[in-house]
């Protein structure tokens, strides 16, 4: 812009503009001119700082430092607990995948064989909870992965917070999940008690070992379990009675229940311990 | 020793470093404050700062609304970088936006329909505002100062502040009519004065 | 506890299978810069580890600040005055760097947010890092990574900084910068760096200990280090059957460690002699 080149603001001009003595109609080229010439704007830098010297500027700038220094994650004014532990983007991800999936997983055998989507359901929907607990657990789940684990707020309750956090999440997941998934279960406490003392029992073990090889076994046995009921020897058909799923009967339930909470209690007693497989 | 250490770590706390210079161009400086380069939006805060302060205070003789109007602007700068279009200087956007933020300060904001109708585009620069805005020392200038005040501050507000006249209506306590029909005025007198 | 030590091993033992990482380790030290050098596989990660109350041993007593990490409620307490950098940090890439010390300085119990605001800010300030701060991790290089580590480490002015291969992917300015804010910090903790490098041991340590297949080789200072090799180190044009290590230098020459021949050209023995000849020696014997 050959414009700019040939003409600048004269310095005393500029002085004029900065102490607010300046007449209108220049004023007003001076502003246009500022807002294309760099030199010029240089100058009046200079003009006002030996103007006013004082440090209000790093005043200002703090003021604007402080309003861009901040957290972006969610809860940023909470420092409880329960803000630590979502903070781990990854696991509420993982988590909530495995519990659509399995959802999803039913709702496709729902469509292509029906008779068998209520087994199906039986068998996977109480381990997405397991699987939320247990990745709760793994090292590359918390943000700041090893460093963390040296820090007073893991030294007791976060992993154990962080499972009880997804393993819920998971479980709201698929109980919402499920309500649009025609699966004709009536008891709620067909799956939910299992996957209660499932859980419950896969994160007390995780105060001696890793859990991992536990939860798989103890899948693994629910799943057959779950298989022979559906399809044992004794049923001829496929079709599934409700009456006769041992799940349905109040001694077992009880069980499941103390199964839970003795887990929990366990859990709560052992919080603080440091097993040694959590470092490798 | 220590206390030399303490003052550089505050210096560093505030990321002041005034010993080198940043060589970057204002474009190249907003391109880094959308990378996140928090010393990125402090050069343009250091450069940008002193006249945007001043210019505003010819607008508003409140000097705290001033600041807090120009710490809006670098936190929106912050959180906008990546609207800026290089289709003209740096500091025209910025002042662009300091407007609109001190507009901000100055009034509070108004019911939602009000709002609704603010939405809607400012009108396009004419070819006698576009003249206008290359305004240089000279003839231009010396007819802008010889408009009636009244008429001139709706020349400043419109044409070279950029405000539509809405906006240029709420800067200058008049309705938008008023703004249009003075707009009009002014533009035939100038036009006069420079034949 | 009646020493002014701030950390005591006794004893100390972890197995890993048949290997022992950390063999009957028995040591006392604190305040000060103290280097770990040591080879690939020397057990100083496994010791740092559980000196960082993030690994149990097998055998033998650890004590910080007179506290014992096997027992909960003291575990804490040394938490509460410690600061931990991993071999692998494992930073979730996704946060920015500010988020993420942020994120570690609530694990620090740092809860009132205007301070903890001002303690990331300083951290970060501290490892050079004001103007990346708010950039997500995955945009950062290796070695800025590493110094996120590192700020987070120094969060809550800890009384014990336990650190892995710090400087690894530093460029030589950063690791002089590190050295600075370290040096800093050692004035009134207790500073724990392992390294590979031995010029880092010889710039900023006070206090050096070599470490190899778990066992205690060397405890004292770089000069002493440097000191074991004295008459220990020759040069000559030609390698020497009897030297127990030899290489070429830069200016051609060879550069021999061992027992010297008579007549040799004896020369000054670096920080660097001293490692290799302990390190030798001790594999040779065994």
């Amino acid at each position: 812009m050959t414009s700019v080149d040939q003409w600048h603001v004269s310095d005393h001009e500029l002085e004029r503009y900065v102490n607010h003595t300046v007449p209108t109609f220049a004023r007003a080229s001076v502003e246009a001119h500022l807002l294309e010439c760099d030199r010029c704007r240089s100058e009046l830098n200079l003009l006002r700082s030996t103007a006013a010297p004082d440090g209000d500027d790093d005043d200002v700038w703090l003021r604007i430092a402080d309003r861009i220094d901040v957290t972006g994650r969610p809860l940023r004014s909470s420092t409880t607990a329960l803000r630590v532990s979502t903070s781990s983007p990854l696991l509420l991800a993982a988590t909530l995948s495995v519990a659509v999936g399995v959802v999803i997983g039913v709702a496709i055998a729902a469509a292509v064989a029906p008779r068998a989507s209520l087994p199906l359901f039986v068998m996977l929907a109480p381990l997405a909870p397991v699987v939320g607990a247990v990745l709760a657990f793994q090292t590359g789940i918390d943000p700041a992965g090893q460093l963390a684990m040296a820090t007073p707020l893991a030294s007791g309750r976060l992993p154990y917070l962080r499972a009880l956090l997804s393993s819920g999440a998971a479980l709201v997941a698929v109980a919402v999940a499920s309500v649009f998934v025609p699966v004709g279960l009536d008891d709620v406490a067909v799956w939910l008690l299992p996957g209660l003392a499932l859980t419950a029992f896969v994160v007390a073990v995780s105060t001696w070992v890793d859990p991992r090889r536990v939860a798989l076994t103890l899948a693994c046995g629910w799943a057959l379990l779950v298989a022979m009921w559906s399809w044992g020897p004794r049923r001829r058909t496929i079709s599934l009675d409700l009456s006769n799923l041992a799940v349905e009967r109040q001694s077992v339930q009880l069980m499941l229940v103390a199964v839970t909470l003795g887990s929990a209690a366990v859990t709560f007693l052992r919080r603080h311990e440091l097993p040694g497989w959590r470092s490798r | 020793m220590n206390s030399v250490n303490q003052a550089t770590r505050s210096v560093a706390q505030l990321g002041m470093s005034r010993g080198c210079p940043d060589g970057r161009s204002d474009a190249e400086l907003v391109a880094a404050v959308v990378d996140r380069d928090r010393g990125a939006l402090q050069e343009l805060y250091v450069r940008h700062e002193p006249w945007l302060s001043i210019r505003l205070a010819y607008r508003c003789s409140d000097r705290s609304m001033v600041e807090e109007a120009v710490q809006d602007t670098f936190v929106a700068v912050w959180g906008s970088a990546d609207k800026f279009r290089a289709t003209g200087p740096v500091a025209a956007w910025i002042w662009g936006i300091g407007i609109r933020r001190l507009l901000h300060v100055m009034r509070p904001r108004k019911s939602l329909r009000e709002r609704l109708l603010a939405q809607r585009s400012p009108e396009l620069l004419s070819a006698e505002d576009e003249l206008l805005v290359g305004v240089e020392h000279g003839d231009v200038g010396l007819a802008l100062g010889r408009l009636s005040p009244e008429l001139r501050m709706v020349v400043q507000a419109t044409v070279l502040d950029g405000l539509s006249c809405q906006e240029a209506g709420r800067l200058l306590g008049i309705p938008s009519g008023t703004v249009k029909t003075r707009m009009m005025r002014a533009k035939r007198e100038m036009r006069e004065a420079l034949t | 506890m009646s020493g002014d030590s701030v950390i005591e091993l006794t004893s100390l033992s972890k197995r890993y299978g048949s290997t022992a990482a950390v063999d009957e380790l028995d040591w006392s030290g604190g305040r000060g810069v103290i280097g770990l050098l040591g080879p690939n596989g020397a057990g100083k990660s496994t010791l740092l580890r559980m000196l960082a109350t993030v690994l149990s041993q097998d055998s033998g007593t650890i004590r910080v600040f007179g506290l014992d990490p096997a027992v909960a409620a003291e575990r804490l307490a040394i938490r509460r005055r410690l600061g931990y950098l991993p071999q692998e940090a494992g930073l979730y890439r996704n946060f920015s760097a500010y988020d993420l010390v942020d994120y570690v300085a609530v694990l620090k119990e740092i809860t009132d947010r205007t301070t903890r605001r001002d303690e990331v800010r300083r951290v970060l300030a501290d490892v050079g890092l004001t103007d990346e701060m708010h950039r997500r991790i995955r945009t950062l290089s290796g070695g800025m990574q590493r110094r996120v580590a590192l700020a987070a480490a120094l969060l809550g002015h800890p009384d014990l900084l336990v650190l892995d291969e710090p400087a690894a992917g530093l460029d030589p300015d950063q690791r002089l910068r590190m050295r600075t804010v370290l040096s800093d910090v050692g004035q009134r903790a207790t500073v724990l760096l392992s390294t590979h490098q031995t010029d880092e041991v010889a710039a900023f340590c006070q206090r050096v200990l070599i470490l190899d297949r778990g066992r205690l080789l060397f405890d004292g200072t770089p000069r002493e280090l440097a000191g074991r090799a004295t008459d220990r180190v020759w040069i000559s044009d030609v390698p020497e059957a009897g030297a127990l290590r030899s290489w070429v230098t830069g200016d051609g020459d060879i550069r021999n460690i061992g027992t010297p021949p008579t007549g040799a050209t004896v020369v000054e023995p670096t920080l660097d002699d001293g490692y290799l000849l302990i390190t030798t020696e001790v594999g040779v014997r065994t």
